[in-house]
């Protein structure tokens, strides 16, 4: 097995506000192989886009904080990096992406002076050499005509559109790990299946590591090699894609996947997680999710470790091992009614 | 088909073939908006003019700002005539004018003879955009007879020469002063907004204490600050730095806000995360974004400055006599007997401020129309 080109190594970054210290990630663990693509999966507020603006150091800084951990990259620890060797990283060997096309794009510049923005900065290319670039990116982002289209404002452009511009951006310095924020989620359905399309191609073409977060479970059984879910600022469950869809070892990810809508079935109410998210300045003594679990015991009330089942399987549940024997169906009724 | 439906077509038609052309850049978009202001098109020529004006004041003006006739103090405006005794003139002339009463200063014109206007006359030494070394005046008489077309004031300068000269001045004095005040303005706003925390407490803080003194105080006791007998050019330079330096905070406090709103979309985080710097990412992604707020504030609030000038000028502290500005020749329009004997000196340079307050005003709400994000981005107005 290859090294890992990032590793995240219980990472804490708390925001520190006037109704208490938010948790917002409290001692993530996971990591990243050459050209592998990793899922972050969990619901509003479990953290996993503040990890990721983490390794990036791009938390707002105050209120936030990175507390403790270490961010390794290539075997350097991000967190030790200057401001300007920080600078350097970001958009050249990590970059990322977001959520929302239509603000990601700066109304008052053609999408082209933004790509070439970036690769002046990064690969100090003269503007002739960086607008070849930027033709050349768009080009790879299959956005057709694009030596017209690159003189074009973000406005003039679809959601899809600005969405390809936007990865083009992202990659025209060629990084190895692109972050991915919920890169699908503003987009309708048809355009969503051609950006996944468009980025698993340019995964292998560019031979880069994804970091795909995301709380679309289909989105992640299309797309991932391994999964981590977070829930209340920790990884609950770690795995590789076909044991978190086939081998649940933690109830959280059990209810996500029964909560799926499925294909076929009529007049069925979806299922849902029952209560909320909890408030990140108070999290519940001991397991995080046990207020909500069908399945909790008294055990529950102290905190679960983080333990491996197998090779690279980890849980965060006190009854994983009952789960993972068969011996408890960690969502109650679902094997029943998937029968 | 009716008609009427048919005529709505050709008004869709062309707006639909225009999507298949280069892209429209947002300069293009404002300039079609623009034009549709009929007072802010007046405006933006007013203001053209009277910046070539001032540009080419030693050309166009017959006399120097400085030069006096101690002969003709407080000589009316002279009038222009085309007839004499029945014979028309195709270039206008003017009758020389005696003292009548040297008690009350009024002339009278002598028919007797005619002074004929002359264009392209040659006149005192200048250069012109301070290069060309020139003696042509555009308009002039020949001496010893003088032409006043404006009056001359009490020390026999001719006012519309003093005017032109002005001009130089009090136009400028907006726009050195938006210059200055707008870098300070948009730099500490953009940065309080930006970066938050004390920085921001820091700056606001310091904007308010400057708000809440009354600011025709603040520009009295800030003038006090420089010596009373500077020379005019310093003297200049002091003034738009006061003004600049009131006009600064309120900037800055808009600005702020504005970054605070605009620091959340994502193409802030994005330039963030593709590896700009802090103070490439507040000057290139998000001040632009202020532009058009920025632009119609800066037209509306050179007036301030132009007044500013007015105020100090007027109370004796601005631009010093012999140099001209609009403020100290309105000063010599203050008491009672020149207002009534010798209007023109009130009249002319209030007519000067006055117009160019309102032609920016103007201008200033024509931008606005213009700039208004929401009419750009519809492409259509309403």
């Amino acid at each position: 097995m290859s090294e890992p080109l990032l590793k995240v190594e219980e990472l804490r970054t708390h925001f520190f506000t006037d109704d208490g210290v938010v948790r917002a990630v409290d001692g993530v663990s996971y990591e990243i192989r050459p050209g592998e693509t990793l899922a972050v999966v969990g619901e509003s507020g479990s953290g996993k886009s503040v990890t990721a603006l983490s390794i990036l150091r791009l938390v707002p800084e105050p209120p936030g904080k990175i507390v403790s951990g270490r961010i390794l990259f290539k075997g350097k620890n991000l967190l030790d990096l200057s401001p300007a060797e920080m600078r350097r990283v970001r958009g050249k060997e990590i970059s990322m992406i977001f959520q929302e096309p239509m603000t990601s794009l700066n109304p008052v510049y053609t999408c082209g002076e933004q790509i070439i923005e970036t690769v002046a900065l990064h690969e100090g290319l003269d503007r002739r050499a960086a607008r070849e670039r930027a033709i050349e990116m768009l080009r790879t982002v299959r956005i057709p005509a694009p030596e017209q289209r690159i003189d074009e404002y973000p406005h003039q452009m679809s959601g899809g559109m600005r969405q390809r511009v936007m990865i083009a951006m992202a990659l025209a310095c060629r990084p190895s790990i692109l972050i991915a924020d919920e890169p699908t989620t503003a987009l309708d359905v048809t355009i969503q299946a051609q950006i996944l399309e468009l980025l698993k191609q340019l995964q292998r073409e560019f031979g880069m590591a994804v970091l795909l977060i995301t709380h679309d479970l289909g989105v992640v059984a299309e797309t991932a090699d391994r999964v981590a879910v977070m829930y209340a600022g920790q990884v609950v469950e770690y795995c590789d894609v076909a044991s978190a869809f086939k081998r649940t070892l933690h109830p959280y990810t059990a209810g996500l996947k029964a909560s799926l809508p499925r294909l076929g079935v009529r007049h069925e109410r979806l299922r849902v997680i029952p209560g909320n998210v909890p408030n990140p300045v108070r999290f519940p003594p001991g397991c995080r999710f046990h207020p909500r679990c069908p399945v909790a015991q008294d055990r529950c009330r102290t905190d679960p470790p983080l333990q491996a089942f197998g090779s690279d399987h980890l849980s965060r549940c006190w009854r994983a091992e009952e789960i993972a024997a068969g011996a408890l169906d960690p969502v109650p009724g679902e094997e029943a009614r998937r029968a | 088909m009716t008609e009427r439906a048919l005529a709505e077509r050709e008004d869709v038609e062309p707006v639909e073939a225009a999507q298949g052309l280069p892209p429209q850049s947002p300069w293009r978009l404002f300039w079609r908006q623009f034009r549709r202001s009929q007072l802010g098109v007046a405006g933006s020529v007013l203001l053209a003019i009277f910046y070539t004006l001032a540009l080419f004041a030693p050309f166009v003006a017959p006399y120097s700002q400085e030069e006096m006739d101690r002969q003709r103090f407080f000589h009316p405006p002279h009038r222009l005539h085309w007839v004499d005794r029945g014979r028309f003139h195709l270039l206008p002339f003017i009758y020389p004018t005696r003292l009548e009463d040297p008690g009350n200063l009024t002339y009278r014109e002598d028919r007797s003879r005619i002074v004929p206007v002359r264009f392209f006359v040659r006149g005192a030494p200048y250069r012109l955009l301070g290069l060309i070394p020139s003696r042509r005046h555009w308009i002039g008489v020949d001496p010893p007879e003088r032409l006043f077309l404006l009056g001359a004031d009490s020390f026999g300068r001719d006012v519309f020469s003093r005017l032109l000269f002005g001009a130089q001045i009090s136009l400028t004095v907006g726009l050195v002063g938006i210059a200055i005040s707008f870098t300070i303005g948009l730099l500490l706003g953009g940065i309080s907004g930006y970066f938050g925390g004390w920085i921001d407490t820091v700056t606001m803080r310091a904007t308010e204490l400057l708000l809440s003194i009354p600011g025709l105080y603040l520009i009295i006791a800030l003038r006090g600050i420089f010596p009373t007998d500077l020379p005019s050019q310093q003297v200049y330079l002091a003034i738009v730095a006061i003004l600049a330096f009131i006009a600064w905070a309120g900037l800055a406090r808009i600005v702020r806000g504005m970054v605070l709103s605009i620091r959340q979309a994502e193409y802030v985080a994005a330039a963030e995360a593709l590896g700009m710097s802090r103070l490439r990412v507040i000057s290139r992604h998000i001040l632009p974004n202020t532009m058009s707020f920025v632009i119609v504030a800066a037209t509306i609030s050179v007036p301030g400055y132009i007044l500013g000038e007015v105020v100090l000028s007027f109370l004796g502290v601005g631009v010093q006599e012999p140099a001209a500005s609009w403020g100290n020749m309105l000063n010599q329009a203050r008491s009672l007997r020149v207002l009534s004997s010798f209007p023109w000196l009130l009249y002319v340079p209030g007519a000067a401020i006055f117009l160019t307050v309102m032609a920016f005003n103007l201008l200033g709400d024509g931008l606005r129309d213009a700039l208004d994000p929401r009419r750009v981005m519809g492409g259509k107005t309403g």
